[in-house]
């Protein structure tokens, strides 16, 4: 079977780093990573990943219009994404609940149980020997 | 046969009747038979007798005639009567007066002519004077038979023979009733003029005596007068008295000058060796609260009496108002436990008189006594004296009642002014809380119509008084906003609930505030709604804070969640030993643990700093010092990072000393700096100066990078503010030191701005007082 891919964007270079590691050490999965918005759009379109995990503060383009314009090209649309994010105050809930999102991950997150909710969220099955 | 000549015949016979008698007389005379001679000369006597005789026969019958003639031509009845009074003549006249003929008033028949009311008196008055041989006179009334009434004035006369012996009478009947008449109607006359006579004699004398009562009246009178003259006089005299004691009594409405006033004026008055006020205390006892009392004798005001009681007699007897002489104190009755004092105190005799006062039910209590004392002698007092003693007890009364009120109105008059000045505070107060509230207030009647809105809410709307009244209010809430407040304000009607909204008022100058508007009914104490009060609070920028505090709680929790989860992250992984197998791995994630942490810790030290100089937590240590110094020392801070970039950093500073805090300024130039060095490209200029203008340093910190774009100028002094989101990142900076810049320079009261050109170069300026003075 070959492995999920997750594409993350999030333009916090040394985060990603730490989520990437956390996701394929913990998940088994592969996880393609883009510093922007813009970036994020690009990879989406041309690589299809399984799920996009992404983070909404971004300098160039926030999670929200990234978000937006993945639902609206129909070829990213049905693509699961989940957002990742340090804004994770009672006023941003409605925000997210309005969103087609699979699921909101706050930041600081236990690195040891991302990728269990991840999966919990995207509704996969973790490796046995992951869980 | 005529009447004459019947009468004639009668008056005849009777002549011969008469003269028959004569004849038998004479015969009766004869002398008896005689001599011859006797004889001869008898007869020729005889014969001459004879002759005289015929003679006198002829004379009588001429005389006869005559008389006759005479009586029958007479004007006077005329009668003629035997010695028993019974008629043998009655002459024509007789006849017509009495009504009678002849042959009727012959005999007794005469007696039928008198009138019945005259005969007994006719006839008494004929038998005296016929016993007493007196002539006969007298006047009455003969009533004929055809009752007429005719008055005659009869006259009677005896008739002598020649013995002298009364044969008979002659009488005459004089008609007098025309004089009689008169008679009467003089009598009727004198009569009345008498009964005239008499009645104004008695109206003379009733007059009299009327003028006589009318003048002792007047008299009487006139004495009254003189006395109530007197009398009056003297009130008038006591009354001047007592306008004079009255009014300097009444000039005061002040106890402490209205009582010596009064009993001082009363001694003189009076005449008194003293006088005193002698006050009724509630035990029924009492005290002499003024007094005026002649140097000779003793001072009684500060003596107290508590022996002194008074009976319900006295007492009722004063709370009348009746005064009291009393002409020896060693015999009164009534304040017999007084003698001794008064003795002691010298006092003779005395008036009292009560000064009584009346409650506001009308009954009446006596208030004290005015007293006056003669202690030289016994004095004879006057009830004129007591009565104006009295008169001036009752204007104390009055005075005193005046002065009791006038007190009242003054602690009323008092209170009213702490009341006023109280509600004048409570005016001021309330008036300055709405004048000068920082919340605009409204007032509106229960139709929700606005009666009242204070300054502040003038100031938020931009509304004047006047455009605020009634519905003017509505013209400055948004359109939209209205359409809400409408309904919601009938609802507050109906419900005479309180209500809270939200809305937006056009302001005059154009702006939109957001205002919060808030309004509670007022009810009467009958639950009635009168209106309602209400406060608007401009809210446009507290809104903007709370927008721009939830933005930067929401920046910061992200600036500081980030690194935090990278930190987390990472230690979690080489906690877990997840990475045991994978040493770079492991080792690439300690070095972001490192480097997160430490962009945490400047983040931490940044917020703080900030959050102490926004909120003026931060005592500047400001100090006299030199520009140039701290541009020294900042590039000193930098020079080892300027040097990594080969970047040159020039100083150049005017000669000036600044007060100021060095360590504040040098972390305001080493911010600017760094910011220099870190976008300037590799070996280029910074050029740090401070130049001394008109009582400030200018600070400039110029480099030829990147430049700012022209939106960004104001902004990138706010937080997070960066020209550049991944500058924190990339350039290791919090996004927070040029807002940090900012405040210091705010700090100092100056100013910081930036001039930039894109690709170019920015220069950032900031200027510092030299003196706060």
């Amino acid at each position: 079977m070959t492995a999920k891919r997750i594409l993350l964007i999030d333009d916090e270079a040394n985060l990603a780093s730490v989520i990437q590691i956390c996701l394929q050490k913990l998940g088994g999965w592969t996880v393609l990573t883009a510093g922007s918005g813009v970036e994020g759009l690009h990879k989406a379109d041309a690589e299809l990943p399984d799920a996009i995990l992404m983070d909404v503060m971004m300098p160039d383009l926030d999670g929200f219009t990234v978000l937006g314009r993945l639902k609206a090209n129909p070829k990213t649309q049905s693509i699961p994404v989940i957002l990742l994010t340090a804004k994770v105050q009672s006023v941003h809930q409605d925000e997210y609940a309005q969103c087609a999102i699979a699921g909101v991950l706050a930041k600081p997150f236990n690195p040891m149980e991302l990728a269990h909710h991840v999966a919990k969220l995207l509704d996969w099955q973790l490796p046995l020997s992951r869980r | 046969m005529s009447q004459t000549e019947q009468q004639l015949k009668t008056e005849l016979e009777a002549l011969r009747t008469e003269v028959n008698r004569l004849k038998e007389t004479l015969e009766v005379t004869r002398p008896q038979p005689m001599d011859q001679i006797q004889q001869a000369h008898l007869y020729q006597q005889a014969q001459c007798e004879l002759a005289e005789q015929r003679k006198t026969e002829a004379a009588l019958r001429e005389s006869e005639s005559r008389f006759r003639s005479l009586s029958d031509s007479s004007p006077i009845g005329i009668f003629q009567t035997d010695v028993k009074g019974h008629c043998s003549y009655t002459n024509a006249r007789w006849q017509a007066l009495s009504g009678l003929t002849f042959q009727e008033s012959l005999g007794e028949g005469w007696a039928k002519a008198i009138h019945p009311d005259d005969q007994e008196a006719v006839f008494s008055h004929w038998n005296q004077c016929v016993r007493e041989g007196q002539e006969y006179e007298q006047q009455f009334r003969f009533l004929t038979p055809q009752g007429q009434v005719c008055w005659v004035h009869a006259r009677a006369a005896a008739i002598y023979n020649d013995l002298g012996e009364i044969i008979g009478y002659v009488g005459t009947d004089e008609d007098i009733s025309e004089a009689k008449c008169d008679e009467v109607l003089r009598k009727q006359f004198e009569a009345t003029l008498q009964q005239l006579n008499l009645t104004l004699e008695r109206r003379v004398q009733d007059r009299t005596a009327e003028l006589i009562q009318v003048n002792t009246n007047l008299q009487h009178q006139l004495i009254h007068r003189q006395q109530t003259e007197v009398v009056m006089r003297r009130q008038v005299a006591r009354e001047q008295l007592l306008w004079g004691i009255t009014q300097k009594i009444r000039q005061s409405l002040d106890l402490d000058e209205i009582l010596p006033t009064a009993v001082h004026e009363v001694r003189q008055i009076l005449r008194a060796d003293r006088a005193l006020i002698f006050q009724l205390t509630m035990e029924g006892t009492g005290v002499v609260i003024q007094e005026s009392v002649l140097p000779d004798y003793p001072v009684t005001a500060d003596m107290r009496f508590p022996d002194e009681w008074f009976t319900e007699d006295c007492y009722e007897y004063y709370c009348q108002g009746n005064p009291r002489i009393v002409l020896d104190v060693a015999v009164d009755n009534w304040t017999a436990c007084l003698t001794e004092f008064m003795e002691s105190v010298n006092v003779k005799s005395k008036i009292v008189a009560p000064i009584v006062q009346h409650r506001k039910d009308e009954s009446t209590f006596v208030w004290g006594l005015l007293i006056v004392h003669a202690c030289a002698r016994h004095r004879q007092w006057q009830q004129s004296e007591a009565a104006l003693l009295q008169q001036i007890a009752d204007q104390m009364a009055i005075a005193l009642q005046q002065a009791e009120l006038y007190q009242q109105l003054q602690q009323e008059l008092s209170e009213r002014r702490q009341v006023q000045v109280s509600l004048q505070q409570s005016e001021a107060l309330f008036r300055s809380l709405s004048e000068f509230s920082p919340v605009g207030i409204f007032r509106n009647d229960a139709k929700g119509n606005c009666i009242y809105t204070n300054p502040r809410w003038q100031e938020i709307t931009g509304a004047t008084f006047a455009e605020a009244l009634g519905d003017g209010w509505q013209q400055f809430i948004h359109p939209d906003d209205l359409k809400q407040v409408m309904p919601q304000r009938s609802s507050d009607i109906l419900t005479m609930q309180a209500s809270s909204v939200e809305l937006r008022h056009i302001h005059k100058d154009g702006t939109i505030r957001l205002c919060q508007v808030k309004s509670a009914p007022i009810l009467s104490t009958n639950q009635d709604l009168l209106g309602f009060v209400g406060t608007i609070e401009d809210i446009t920028e507290i809104r903007a804070i709370e927008q721009m505090k939830n933005e930067f709680i929401s920046i910061v929790s992200h600036e500081l969640r980030t690194p935090l989860a990278s930190i987390r992250g990472s230690l979690g992984l080489l906690a877990s030993n997840v990475l045991k197998d994978d040493p770079d791995t492991a080792k690439h994630m300690l070095d972001i643990a490192a480097i997160e942490t430490e962009r945490l810790v400047r983040l931490v030290s940044d917020i703080l700093d900030l959050e102490r100089l926004a909120s003026n937590n931060v005592l500047l240590d400001k100090q006299w010092c030199d520009p140039n110094t701290l541009l020294q020392q900042s590039v000193e801070v930098l020079q080892p990072f300027a040097d990594e970039k080969q970047i040159a950093v020039s100083v150049s500073s005017s000669p000036v000393q600044l007060w100021a805090a060095p360590d504040r300024i040098i972390q305001t130039l080493v911010n600017l700096l760094s910011n220099a060095i870190k976008f300037s490209p590799p070996c280029s200029k910074v050029l740090l100066s401070a130049d001394l203008q008109t009582n400030q340093v200018l600070f400039q910190v110029q480099d030829q990078g990147r430049g700012i774009p022209a939106h960004k100028l104001e902004a990138i002094f706010g937080r997070f503010q960066q020209v550049d989101a991944s500058d924190s990142r990339n350039e290791g900076g919090t996004g927070l030191g040029l807002a940090i810049c900012r405040n210091i320079v705010q700090q100092h009261d100056g100013q910081i701005w930036v001039e930039s050109t894109v690709g170019q170069g920015s220069t950032f300026y900031f200027t510092i007082p030299i003196s706060l003075d």
